[in-house]
């Protein structure tokens, strides 16, 4: 299940308003084909189904203007249930200044919201000279790569945000290694709660001792890195984004303490799947989850009342099996429960 | 440091170079007679031997000054206006261009030609023309398109230094700009432009007296949240594309702003280079913002609109995130 949310068009976009649905609930989509149109700042631009699938829920209707990121409908295989109305949400950690700036280069400002790009049948999007570059030198395929650009052309940007989907894997025996890769990704949430007591009192007294606060995303990033390791999925790097939406990591994070891993952190040069620990949830949320086929897995952690962690794991198939989501989510409960082992 | 006006700082050029090389003259059609203003006080420092009144006959001005310099003078001609440069075409381009090729370096020719270009004005078809890309195609002539006073004197010395001909491309529309002038000697260097304005989101390339126009223009780009870079080639032949290169490779996005008509101008000419070296750089078309490809009309309403302006070239900026 895909949840489709309003693109932002040029950094100056900061809402839009659909002003028309071109499909019904319950109609088939495919990947690209026009599925609503946009205005924003006196431009319309027609927004495309991010995969194939059925528009199971269309949840902001037309002449409704929402901020950028909003979810606005949901697709899913044929036969899922739709799912209920939810409130209106915006992804966590999206640049909502427009003035912010994504990855990879802080220092650019904000153009303006651009026209739409010419009509380009059976020729697909536009893709600019020097996001070619990028996808070739980190070996991305650029149909797999959605385009934030006017029209929905491929930016640099967006190749530097893309990962490659991992190859089908061997054992099913009917995918090869050069297939296309068609289908819509297909997300399982895993959940959690575990008692973050140990884990609070662990970071106060390391802050007492040391005079200095680790920040708990942090020591997520070395929990879920040494969670990886017992999960046997080593091999798997370790994101963090911060609030602004850029991605960063650090290399080899078990081998500094995470006192020294503060310091580290760069802006994210992954070329392949990885696992971000999104910012911590709080605002008043409960809880918050981010379906991102780029990743192969998505950790969203919010602190709840009483000292409890909740812990939401999105994953994505192939990249992350349902089975060795379930080994990682439990290594890192228990190094979050018993967080001298994060340490070890 | 003093404030000097366009047309001082070529004189103050003009008038220091004589004092310091003896070989350096002037001649040109009233040249004596101080027609622009940037002869005043030569006669009296350097007697009249150093500065001779030409008949209208700019092929054989030009010729007599190939000559001089080929035999060890420093001539500085003043041509008073652009078109006046064609009926001088084949003494440029077949003896004052080549000669040092064709004597295998037996004979230099170190001269300086000297045109401004005033448009406009309702100078009308024929006395409108900005012809530098013309000589930008042939080889073995340095262009210097100098965008303020300060730039203005610093080309013209390297120009009256240097032992190969040299065209200054002076535009009229600069005579009354003013910048601070240091009051010690100082030189500009030839292929070696200059940053007016860091900035990261496109490279505004301005020719000439484009600069100041460019400059507004990105003013008000600026209030709009776009951040443009503007670099001044100050000369067109040598060209420094290494730093509009480099411009491009961080902001990946380029205008170039030309006076001259855009069929075969040195913007089309930059444009080429980046598509060329730069294109992997590139997030959008370049954009050129040039003369319309026709003839300069007598009504300045309507000549006025065929020229660059600070609303054109904010347009081509933002086309270049559509």
């Amino acid at each position: 299940m895909i949840e489709m949310v309003l693109p932002q068009f040029g950094m100056g976009m900061a809402d839009g308003t659909i002003t028309i649905w071109h499909k019904a609930v319950g109609d088939a989509v495919r990947q690209g084909e026009p599925l609503c149109d946009v205005e924003a700042a006196k431009t319309t631009v027609e927004v495309g189904a991010p995969c194939d699938g059925v528009l199971l829920q269309i949840i902001v209707p037309s002449g409704t203007n929402v901020p950028v990121n909003t979810v606005i409908a949901v697709i899913g295989s044929v036969g899922a249930e739709p799912l209920p109305v939810p409130t209106e949400r915006v992804r966590a950690a999206e640049p909502s200044n427009p003035a912010a700036t994504p990855v990879p280069d802080p220092a650019k400002s904000a153009p303006p919201a651009p026209r739409p790009a010419p009509e380009r049948p059976g020729r697909g999007p536009q893709i600019e000279p020097r996001a070619r570059r990028a996808a070739r030198e980190r070996g991305l395929d650029l149909a797999v790569i959605q385009g934030s650009g006017p029209g929905g052309r491929i930016t640099e940007e967006d190749v530097l945000r893309a990962v490659q989907p991992t190859a089908p894997i061997a054992a099913l025996g009917s995918a090869t290694p050069s297939a296309p890769h068609n289908a819509a990704p297909v997300f399982q949430v895993l959940r959690a709660r575990c008692d973050g007591s140990s884990l609070t009192a662990l970071l106060d007294a390391v802050a007492v001792a040391a005079g200095m606060r680790i920040s708990l995303q942090t020591l997520l990033v070395k929990a879920a890195a040494g969670a990886l390791c017992e999960a046997g999925l080593a091999s798997l790097p370790v994101c963090r984004r911060d609030e602004d939406g850029a991605l960063l990591s650090v290399s080899e994070p078990l081998e500094f303490s995470t006192s020294a891993l503060e310091g580290r952190f760069g802006p994210a040069e992954i070329a392949g799947a990885c696992l971000v620990i999104e910012p911590l949830v709080d605002g008043g949320m409960e809880e918050a989850a981010r379906f991102d086929p780029a990743c192969a897995a998505s950790l969203s952690v919010s602190v709840l009342p009483a000292g409890e962690l909740l812990l939401v794991l999105v994953v994505s198939e192939p990249a992350m099996p349902y089975a060795d989501a379930r080994c990682l989510l439990g290594a890192l409960r228990k190094r979050l429960e018993q967080p001298l082992a994060i340490l070890v | 440091m003093a404030e000097k006006t366009y047309l001082e700082a070529i004189r103050d050029a003009l008038f220091e170079e004589m004092g310091r090389d003896p070989a350096v003259f002037i001649m040109g059609e009233d040249a004596r007679c101080n027609f622009f203003g940037t002869t005043s006080g030569i006669i009296e420092a350097y007697g009249l031997d150093r500065i001779l009144d030409c008949p209208i006959a700019e092929a054989g001005i030009t010729g007599v000054a190939a000559g001089a310099a080929m035999v060890g003078m420093r001539p500085v001609v003043d041509f008073t206006i652009a078109p006046f440069l064609y009926p001088a075409m084949d003494q440029i381009c077949s003896i004052v261009a080549k000669s040092r090729y064709l004597y295998g370096g037996q004979a230099k020719v170190p001269l300086v030609l000297r045109a401004n270009m005033i448009y406009g004005s309702g100078g009308a078809a024929q006395h409108s023309d900005r012809p530098y890309p013309m000589f930008m195609h042939m080889p073995g002539l340095k262009i210097m398109v100098p965008s303020s006073p300060y730039e203005a004197k610093g080309l013209l010395k390297t120009a009256i230094r240097d032992d190969d001909p040299v065209l200054s491309f002076e535009d009229a529309n600069l005579w009354s700009a003013k910048s601070e002038i240091p009051d010690e000697d100082y030189t500009i260097p030839f292929g070696q432009a200059a940053l007016c304005r860091r900035g990261v989101d496109c490279t505004v390339v301005a020719i000439g007296a484009m600069v100041p126009m460019v400059l507004e223009a990105a003013a008000a780009l600026a209030a709009e949240g776009i951040d443009v870079e503007v670099i001044d080639p100050r000369t067109l032949a040598p060209l420094d594309m290494p730093s509009i290169l480099e411009s491009v490779a961080r902001t990946g996005r380029l205008v170039v702003v030309d006076v001259a008509w855009e069929r075969c101008s040195a913007a089309d000419h930059i444009a080429a280079v980046v598509s060329e070296e730069g294109f992997w750089d590139l997030s959008a078309p370049i954009m050129k913002v040039c003369t319309e490809n026709t003839h300069i009309p007598f009504n300045t309403a309507v000549e006025r609109a065929l020229y660059p302006s600070r609303d054109r070239v904010i347009a081509a900026v933002r086309k270049t995130f559509a």
